[in-house]
């Protein structure tokens, strides 16, 4: 079972978004929010993608032990379960992980649904 | 993209400015206007300051260094930003606008041997960098979740202030315009004849036969890359307080150089109060509490839903009155200044490593902050406040306040800054100063130094005005010099 950096960071913030704000966000908003932390991810420190590209595989692959597939090919349920079995661990590294995926994500969610509040109104917004 | 200077192989001019945020955009603007042939070199894209709406998240992608992604680490981290684009940081900052406060001049005075820094010496400077790059206060009312937060301090006998702003404003609705570089200094430039290069990163700087010779990279988006060598007889390095010693290191200067960085530490604080507050037509808010500076400062952030909801991800349980109670909502901080960080370039890697020191006692004093922070929030009738640190306890009331811990653990992404300097400081005293008090590098012919790096220390206040009037004195200062 191959593991993918991308897929992962995709299944993660849809996983997120769909987490915090239910299944009804239409899949357009969850792929754009994945390609900004995607974005996100291309920009940062070289050495600090270098350790999050590796962070992510480790991710991505922590539940092949279990489930026999990884995080990416994973149910919702098992995706949720496992977010949150990294988000308690007494590792700091795998709850920093997680925390840098879900700040990201609220950011990229908020500002895709209510980018419009960035421009004061009576400007450039009808409404 | 709006089109800049044609880019070749081989170029040279007589000066070369590295950076083209606050310091480097005066510098490069008095030289050329000087009749100098000036080259100014920037990493990032030159856009229009309107390409992304502000603090929006396209912004961060395209004006942000790291995509908005710095990280001081330490057993206390700090997440921290910077700007990278033609106009650096005067693009993506909030503009709030402060002449150098005189205690904090005295001090680098005192402890840096610095000199020329009296308030009446630097105030023309001041007034120069104004004349081109407006302040102005705002006209009429501020926003409720502005004056809110100076009501709260004055009902506790605390001061507080209106802080001017980078900004012009009317226009039908007051828009106005935001007085960055790239608006004011750059075009100055430009008109006096100044050559502007950007997406252009500049990889080690060598000195030889009296001229530098800069290696530098030209990278456009969906370009091919190449490879430039640029010669000069003179250089100002501006790339900001991290780049810059990154920079210098890199070339084999090393000499106090990238080893006293600081930042202004910030935590936040969303207070929900009983009546609305916040509308979509406010202009930014510019409140500010000085009761208790130099030891710490607070005030307003922007606070639309999308940095509202950034602001309680330590809270996710109540994430949902962003949509539901926003207009009520408004976000505070409250800011102190770090102990000293070094930057050291990786081997193998592009981007500087910046590694913070552990100082207790200034994370006490940062959590003494956010308890008088939260003291003015239900002042000023807050119902609720939501300190931005994970793990921090919702207050109710003023009582619920002596639940918050005496220090901060600053691990995960409570503590966050926007402003970083002082990793080069200026001085006569050589064992702890960079460069002379006019940004002339120590043992270095014809390299100087114009930007944030340059500062002593910590400002206290937004360092951008600091910044513009220094690099206005020290470009003054070499100009009549002839650059010897």
């Amino acid at each position: 079972m191959l593991l993918s950096f991308q897929e992962t960071v995709r299944a993660l913030a849809e996983t997120l978004v769909s987490q915090e704000w239910g299944h009804d966000v239409s899949p357009q908003i969850s792929e754009r929010v994945a390609l900004y932390v995607l974005a996100t991810h291309a920009r940062m420190p070289d050495y600090l993608r270098v350790a999050f590209r590796f962070l992510t595989l480790l991710f991505d692959a922590s539940s092949l032990l279990f489930r026999g597939k990884p995080f990416h090919r994973l149910s919702f349920a098992q995706r949720v379960a496992q977010i949150a079995w990294w988000e308690r661990s007494f590792l700091q590294f795998a709850a920093s992980f997680i925390a840098f995926h879900r700040t990201f994500t609220t950011f990229g969610f908020y500002s895709e649904v209510f980018g419009r509040d960035f421009v004061r109104r009576g400007r450039h917004d009808p409404d | 993209m709006i089109q800049t200077d044609n880019v070749v192989e081989k170029m040279s001019s007589d000066i070369a400015v590295i950076g083209s945020g606050p310091g480097g955009a005066v510098t490069a603007t008095l030289c050329a206007e000087a009749g100098h042939n000036v080259l100014m070199i920037e990493e990032g894209p030159h856009l229009p300051l309107d390409s992304a709406a502000h603090f929006s998240h396209q912004e961060m992608l395209q004006k942000y260094r790291g995509g908005g992604v710095g990280l001081a680490l330490g057993r206390a981290m700090i997440a921290y930003v910077e700007g990278r684009c033609v106009g650096g940081g005067s693009e993506v900052n909030r503009g709030l606008y402060h002449r150098t406060p005189g205690v904090i001049l005295e001090r680098w005075r005192r402890e840096f041997a610095a000199e020329g820094l009296m308030p009446e010496a630097l105030a023309p400077h001041f007034a120069a960098c104004e004349a081109t790059a407006r302040v102005e206060f705002l006209p009429g009312d501020a926003p409720l979740m502005s004056s809110r937060l100076a009501d709260g301090a004055r009902a506790l006998g605390w001061e507080a202030i209106e802080a001017q702003r980078l900004f012009r404003y009317g226009g039908p609705s007051n828009e106005g315009r935001k007085q960055s570089m790239s608006e004011t200094f750059v075009p100055r430039f430009l008109r006096a004849g100044g050559r502007l290069i950007a997406e252009t990163r500049v990889s080690r700087l060598r000195h030889s036969g009296g001229k530098w010779h800069l290696t530098a990279r030209r990278s456009r988006e969906g370009g091919p890359a190449r490879q430039v060598e640029i010669t000069a007889e003179n250089i100002f390095v501006a790339c900001g307080a991290v780049m810059t010693p990154s920079l210098l290191r890199r070339s084999g200067i090393k000499r106090n150089i990238g080893n006293s960085l600081r930042f202004h530490p910030m935590l936040k604080a969303v207070a929900l109060f009983d009546t609305e507050v916040n509308r979509s037509d406010d202009l930014d808010p510019v409140h500010q509490i000085k009761a208790f500076e130099p030891r710490f400062s607070m005030g307003c952030s922007f606070s639309k839903r999308p940095t509202l909801a950034l602001a309680m991800t330590a809270h996710p349980e109540h994430m949902r009155l962003v949509e539901s109670d926003w207009k009520r909502m408004g976000i505070y901080y409250v800011q102190n200044m770090s102990a000293p960080a070094y930057v050291r370039n990786l081997p193998g890697f592009r981007d500087p490593l910046v590694v913070l020191r552990h100082d207790p006692a200034q994370l006490a004093e940062l959590a003494e902050g956010l308890k008088r922070l939260c003291e003015a929030l239900f002042a000023a009738g807050a119902v609720r406040v939501f300190p931005g640190v994970e793990g921090y306890p919702v207050l109710h009331s003023p009582s619920d306040i002596a639940k918050l811990p005496d220090t901060v653990r600053g691990t995960g992404s409570s503590l966050t800054s926007v402003h970083v300097f002082s990793s080069c400081p200026m001085g006569e005293d050589r064992s702890k100063c960079a460069t002379d008090s006019f940004g002339r590098v120590q043992g270095a012919e014809g390299l100087y130094l114009a930007d944030a790096s340059l500062l002593c220390g910590p400002t206290m206040v937004n360092p951008q005005g600091t910044v513009m009037a220094i690099a206005h004195r020290n470009a003054m200062h070499a100009i009549e010099r002839r650059f010897h």
